[in-house]
């Protein structure tokens, strides 16, 4: 008897949510195993994480606020996939957003009128975002070096700058040498909502999905960069200048991951210090996979995935149970993920050898 | 599709809605929580602060309710203290640095409720911070190495702000004292070799300083970081090593000579029990020996019986409240005057403290 992969033709009807369903199962699997090997009751831990992320305002509006960079770097992860282009960077790129934002609100607009604070605000951050975005991208476009080696290794490149200018020459002159920038000034911080800790970053995220749907599904661009996603030497026939797509979209996403990086520090931080690098760029590639890619689901899988940040929490203070649960329940989503995606794609098939494979000569 | 999908989370949202939430006793305990940099077991800063409270609990524990969150980082620091704030908790610890403009914004909000601030600058009227004077500890790992004839000392640091800086003149001006009294010539140029990690904990940089360090035939290695590897590195390589927040010792660097720890615990008792007497006041507490803010582990079996007497001895000063470590005449890498014969550092030259005297070889990166 033997296990043989083979693979499907027909995709199955409702393949997201069939992919949704396993990934999800996987990873409550997972969880419970894990809590019945500390001695916790699943049910009670999984209520307990619920209750933390929806069972109270502060709670639930704390998850908006965790979703806001979710739903930004999850976008930026998506976009640059709908052209398969693995956008594994957005953590440098949020970085650089972050020190875009900082550089505007501490040593460009102190002097400006107020309302034009905010705007430069986002410009910068997008913009830092973008120039972090633009290596990997003429790398890619112009010496086929691959993106998601490049994209990768800026990371740490950018994590490293940032600690540079916050124990250095950004270092708050105030702050009797501790690491870490000055605080903002009022006008550049975004303004929070709902009487909560929401602020200005959730209208940018929501903006964004809204404009990369319409874009991706129905512009001829959008056309364009799924085509050239699902067979870019056909695209290069058919007179598509592929390159050029490429430094866009992942300028586009370098943009996205930046706005993320500046509503972060503009939003919660007030100033640049460590901490600010907590993982959202990779977090982002969770939720646009669970996302399958499409933009307009990227929301949801960050509502998600912030509600089991949120709710994990509450594992700690109320059950006495290790903060790490999180990252693993994080972590068998994403396999989850990848095993439902194998699972459809392709199917087991279990030889006996009574039974003589009818589609090949082999195995 | 999407319809089912939104089903299928309201289907889930159902069943977890089925399942009750924890419940509280109804018993008044004074609730007490702490917000940790990082894991309880991560043999640095944050079991340090969990050596603390436990400690608490067992000192107070029938009469107070403990809870902490790990891995708070300065992203979820004011959610978490928030949360603690809303679930009606009295007293609340932020134990990192990292927290401080968090713990702030919050403590606006809740003026009932009194706040504690770990390793920072910034007070409120009622948040209080709070740290210990480490730099005792290190004076006396110091003098114990000097009493030792170490005068080639390699240390991996951290980070090149104040509190490493204090730490590592602290530790050459017991070396100093060290090496005098035991009458062993020295080139007063290049006694502590300083190397950064520019990190508070990264074991992989941490073991390839040391072994670098090792290589360079220094003859002792002493860790500044959170995590033990510095020391463990050292003990690989054939250095004896001295540990740092915790005991390297118990971590698997049995070469270590001593460890300077921290030790929470007293103070957490203090303060809780402060403010279950109703005396709490804002302060800023900066304690050492004299509190036990701060400890020494016991010796490794290399440190003679005669030395051992004589650190002990230094440190009951110490105790007592008689901290002149940095006394003059103290001076600079170049040689020039920084305290003269009779003055001293004051405590705000000390908390913001950024230059190395002489003695220590390597420079502070900018």
């Amino acid at each position: 008897m033997r296990l043989r992969l083979e693979k499907r033709y027909t995709k199955p009807q409702n393949e997201q949510l069939l992919i949704a369903v396993i990934s999800f199962g996987l990873a409550l699997l997972v969880g419970s195993i894990i809590f019945l090997i500390y001695g916790a009751n699943p049910f009670l831990a999984y209520g307990v994480m619920f209750q933390g992320a929806f069972g109270s305002s502060l709670g639930f509006t704390e998850v908006i606020v965790k979703a806001i960079p979710l739903m930004l770097t999850g976008l930026a992860v998506a976009i640059a996939a709908t052209m398969l282009l693995w956008n594994i960077g957005c953590e440098g790129q949020f970085v650089f957003g972050a020190l875009g934002a900082t550089w505007a609100a501490l040593y460009l607009t102190p002097d400006w009128p107020s309302y034009s604070v905010l705007p430069a605000l986002i410009i910068c951050g997008a913009a830092a975002g973008m120039l972090w975005a633009l290596i990997p991208a003429i790398l890619k476009a112009h010496f086929q070096v691959s993106e998601i080696l490049t994209t990768l290794l800026l990371n740490y490149v950018a994590i490293i700058i940032m600690d540079h200018l916050y124990f250095g020459p950004w270092r708050d002159p105030d702050g009797m040498g501790f690491p870490g920038s000055a605080l903002f000034p009022d006008a550049a911080a975004l303004p929070r909502f709902f009487d909560s800790r929401i602020h200005l970053g959730l209208f940018l995220a929501i903006a964004a999905t809204i404009v990369l749907h319409i874009l991706l599904r129905h512009s001829k661009w959008g056309f364009r960069i799924r085509v050239i996603g699902k067979g870019p030497m056909a695209a290069q026939y058919a007179g598509m200048k592929v390159n050029r797509e490429i430094i866009r979209v992942m300028l586009i996403s370098g943009a996205l991951a930046g706005l993320a990086g500046m509503s972060e520090v503009a939003g919660i931080h007030l100033r640049l210090q460590e901490g600010l690098s907590v993982g959202y760029g990779y977090d982002g590639i969770i939720v646009a996979c669970l996302a399958g890619f499409r933009p307009k689901m990227v929301p949801i899988f960050a509502l998600v995935l912030g509600g089991l940040i949120i709710g994990g929490e509450q594992l700690q203070s109320s059950m006495h149970l290790p903060a790490s649960i999180v990252q693993v329940l994080e972590g068998a989503l994403l396999l989850g993920f990848l095993a439902s995606e194998a699972l459809l794609r392709f199917r087991l098939r279990i030889i006996t050898s009574s039974s003589p494979s009818p589609s090949t000569n082999n195995a | 599709m999407n319809k089912k999908l939104q089903w299928l989370l309201v289907c889930i949202t159902a069943i977890c809605l089925l399942v009750p939430g924890t419940s509280f006793s109804a018993e008044k305990k004074l609730k007490v929580a702490f917000a940790l940099l990082w894991t309880i077991d991560d043999q640095g800063w944050t079991t340090g602060h969990y050596r603390g409270i436990e400690y608490l609990r067992e000192k107070m524990g029938d009469q107070i309710e403990v809870a902490y969150t790990e891995k708070v980082r300065a992203a979820d620091a004011e959610r978490v203290f928030r949360g603690y704030a809303e679930k009606g908790f009295d007293l609340i610890f932020g134990t990192t640095f990292e927290h401080m403009d968090a713990l702030m914004r919050v403590a606006k909000d809740y003026p009932n409720i009194r706040f504690e601030h770990c390793s920072g600058y910034k007070t409120s009227p009622n948040m209080g911070n709070y740290f210990t004077r480490m730099y005792q500890g290190e004076y006396l790992a110091g003098y114990m190495a000097g009493l030792m004839g170490f005068k080639n000392v390699g240390t991996v640091a951290t980070q090149p702000i104040p509190e490493p800086i204090r730490g590592i003149n602290a530790f050459t001006i017991g070396l100093i004292k060290g090496l005098d009294e035991a009458g062993v010539q020295y080139d007063s140029d290049k006694l502590n070799t300083v190397v950064w990690l520019k990190s508070w904990r990264d074991p992989i940089k941490e073991t390839t300083l040391a072994e670098t360090l090792a290589a360079r035939k220094h003859d002792l290695i002493r860790q500044m970081a959170d995590t033990p590897d510095t020391s463990k590195a050292a003990c690989a390589a054939g250095v004896p090593a001295i540990g740092y927040g915790t005991d390297a010792a118990l971590a698997g660097a049995d070469c270590t000579l001593v460890s300077s720890l921290f030790n929470w615990g007293p103070y957490y008792v203090e303060t809780v029990k402060a403010v279950m007497d109703g005396t709490w006041e804002l302060r800023q507490y900066w304690k050492g020996f004299e509190q036990q803010g701060i400890q020494l582990s016991p010796f490794g079996s290399k440190v003679p019986q005669d030395v051992q007497t004589k650190v002990i001895a230094e440190m009951e000063k110490l105790s007592q409240g008689e901290d002149h470590i940095f006394a003059g005449p103290l001076y600079d890498q170049d040689g020039k005057v920084l305290y003269a014969q009779g003055s001293s550092a004051s405590d705000s030259d000390l908390l913001s403290m950024r230059v190395l005297i002489k003695g220590v070889k390597g420079n502070i990166p900018q």
